[in-house]
């Protein structure tokens, strides 16, 4: 990692041992193609919304700016403030969009490390996101050498929607601008801090993330990382080349992180239960290997729990009233069964059509008094049974822990030794409660099973809980992730 | 060879049996016992072998896809096998010869794996959680984006192995051979890395603990 570099700064305030309160980064890799849809998808997120952002970015050349010159003015026209830094080049100080009031220009040194460094970062109250990235160096490329072709150029980075993250490395950035330009750099840091502020207000009103337009943002950059990949297709001969494959799962990998991250941030903004989506897809797996489920199965069953929360985006967070049916009984025989908005936006994915499913039936009551589509019994499909009690037995677990704070710490995590008093009791207390509605509301071999499962929690069964490593998720996509569960049973 | 009565359930002690080429697909042959079986070139594909003995068999060009194979594989021979979408969880593979093995999309979640051969062996993405890899030899192997979160990986050679965004925390690497392997941003927080050779290692992005090393 580059000396000087932004990058490197954010890593070092990130060292595991700077943790303290903090995430570790989740870095990954990036092809060039990867990272330009992503930038765009990101940018183009503020064209159509009055977030009036400050958007701070690096080119690593001149010419690359001058490449995007044009869409920079219309994103200029819907920012408060644009600061482009890159080493120059002709006619960069001369283009149009430069000339703009709120565009400021930072030419870097030659020696500048930043000058190798591409970022977007993209700051406003309602709407955070960057991108982070450095390029391969020439020993890093290994003896195949710098790849002669820009779509084999290789990156590896962050990128991240979370506000905290943005504004801190937003705030290194500054710095570096100070150093180049200390009036400018006190203007924009003093713009930073006042959409810090306003985020800092809104995050303690709410439970979900601020950005109201998530699931915009995120089926935007779905959508053009599935755009670059049909490009892919159809400019290159029929036996794609190995590194085409290598774009293309770069870029596949890219779609599932969009929603990962998403998840991520819902987990993060709600404090009350922050751990909920790598607690619920541990005890979802754990509770489908009880019942002695098929490995394929078992991943699914993760990435659904990990992706549980989305179902709760763009209003689609709905009082559950018991016995009470959203639908009228006629919707139920349709087809075309009713959807949770939330889970709509992963159908944007067609490798995350089965998971939708899953995510867009767990409110579903064993009786037949569910929503969204009043299915009941064997045919709610098994894994939306299974993460809407698991999920349901999470939320009872991490209210206890709340209301205890004894019961915190290891109520999962201790190896092979008993948990606490306190945290034994947050286990049973959590199970009564979903065993209070086994028949109505839950599948009564799944209580069975939690029952079982919670028993050995208690006697010192340990679940590693591990937040997902996102850059890292392909694993949990198989060939089963297409299935259309509800015409299976059919 | 009658596999009518292997279909059937009636034969169950097969070892040593000779069922080359033969077809036994999507059949239930849980418990059967074909230690020392010769099975190459056999489409076993879908089948079920739980809690099967297949220790010392040869399956080498078997068609195995999306198998069960929870079972006893120790030693056995599954050069240029069709693992691929197999469920390979728990499996004893110890010394189990997997070379040009098709392990796409499998399982290998808790599979003991110990001085098991995977040289130059596909395991792109594939789920290694808390596997036994001691020992085993997966120099020049594809790990990218491998979940071995938890992997015991103790004197395993993985030299020029590919390890980008694999998901290494919690792993043990202690005297583990990592000579010229591409960690670029793989996530090692946790990571035992006493006597861990990383000479020549591309580490850019690596999230390391800088303690362990």
């Amino acid at each position: 990692m580059l000396e000087g570099s932004i990058l490197k700064s954010l890593r070092d305030a990130h060292q595991p041992e700077n943790l303290a309160g903090k995430r570790s980064l989740n870095f990954g890799v990036y092809y060039k193609n990867t990272l330009v849809a992503l930038c765009h998808a990101l940018e183009d997120a503020i064209l159509g919304q009055d977030y009036s952002p400050l958007m701070i970015t690096a080119f690593q050349q001149g010419k690359w700016y001058l490449e995007e010159a044009e869409r920079y003015a219309d994103l200029a026209a819907r920012s408060q403030q644009v600061v482009i830094m890159a080493a120059p080049d002709s006619g960069f100080a001369e283009h149009p969009t430069s000339q703009r009031a709120n565009v400021a220009l930072v030419e870097l040194d030659a020696a500048d490390t930043v000058a190798q460094e591409w970022h977007l970062i993209i700051v406003s109250s309602r709407y955070t996101a960057m991108v982070l990235c450095q390029e391969l160096s020439e020993e890093d490329y290994g003896v195949a050498g710098v790849p002669a072709a820009d779509l084999d150029r290789k990156f590896y980075g962050l990128w991240t929607f979370e506000p905290s993250l943005v504004i801190e490395t937003s705030a290194l950035a500054i710095a570096h601008v100070q150093r180049y330009n200390p009036e400018l750099g006190q203007q924009v840091a003093a713009r930073l801090d006042a959409i810090a502020a306003q985020i800092q207000q809104q995050d303690a009103l709410s439970e979900l993330p601020t950005a109201d337009h998530l699931g915009d943002i995120v089926s935007r950059v779905v959508d053009y990382l599935q755009h670059s990949q049909q490009s892919l297709t159809h400019s290159l001969p029929e036996h794609s080349s190995l590194e085409a494959v290598g774009l293309d799962y770069n870029l596949v990998s890219n779609e599932l992180q969009a929603f990962l991250r998403i998840a991520q941030l819902i987990d993060q903004t709600d404090l009350s239960n922050p751990m909920a989506a790598a607690e619920v897809a541990s005890l979802a797996e754990s509770l489908g290997q009880l019942l002695d489920l098929p490995a394929w199965q078992l991943h699914r069953l993760r990435l659904a729990g990990l992706l549980h929360r989305i179902a709760q985006l763009q209003g689609a967070a709905m009082e559950i009233t018991p016995g009470v049916s959203r639908y009228g009984d006629d919707d139920t025989i349709a087809p075309s069964c009713p959807l949770v908005p939330g889970t709509q936006i992963l159908r944007t994915m067609n490798r995350l059509k089965a998971i939708a499913t899953i995510l867009n039936h767990q409110s579903e009551w064993w009786n037949g008094m569910g929503y969204p589509a009043g299915l009941a019994g064997d045919e709610i499909p098994l894994e939306s049974r299974i993460l809407g009690l698991v999920s349901c037995f999470q939320h009872h677990l991490a209210a206890g822990r709340r209301s205890n704070p004894d019961a915190a710490p290891d109520v999962i995590t201790p190896p092979t030794e008993a948990p606490s008093p306190a945290a034994a009791a947050a286990l049973a207390a959590a199970l009564s409660a979903c065993q209070a509605q086994e028949g109505d509301r839950w599948d009564p071999k799944l209580i069975e099973a939690l029952a079982l499962l919670v028993n050995g929690l208690q006697q010192g069964l340990s679940l590693s809980i591990a937040v997902p490593k996102i850059a890292a998720g392909m694993w949990m996509l198989d060939s089963h992730a297409e299935e259309d569960l509800l015409a299976a049973k059919i | 060879m009658d596999t009518e009565a292997i279909r059937t359930g009636k034969q169950k002690n097969l070892a040593g049996a000779d069922l080359e080429d033969e077809d036994l697909s999507h059949t239930d042959l849980s418990r059967i016992i074909l230690s020392g079986a010769n099975l190459t070139g056999a489409n076993l594909s879908g089948a079920k072998f739980t809690a099967a003995r297949l220790d010392g068999a040869n399956l080498m060009g078997c068609q195995v896809k999306g198998a069960d194979l929870r079972a006893n594989l120790l030693g056995a021979n599954l050069m240029q096998a069709d693992l691929s979408e197999s469920d390979l969880r728990g499996a004893n593979l110890r010394g189990a010869n997997l070379m040009q093995a098709n392990l796409t999309l499998t399982s290998l979640a808790g599979a003991f794996l110990s001085g098991a051969n995977l040289m130059s062996v596909n395991l792109k993405g594939v789920d290694l959680r808390g596997a036994d890899l001691r020992g085993a030899n997966l120099s020049n192997a594809n790990l990218q984006s491998a979940n071995l979160f938890q992997a015991d990986l103790r004197g395993a050679i993985l030299s020029e192995a590919n390890l980008e965004e694999a998901d290494l925390r919690e792993a043990n690497l202690a005297g583990t051979n990592l000579t010229g392997a591409n960690l670029l941003c793989a996530e090692l927080i946790g990571a035992n890395l006493n006597g861990t050779t990383l000479s020549g290692a591309c580490l850019k992005g690596t999230i390391l603990d800088e303690n362990n090393l």
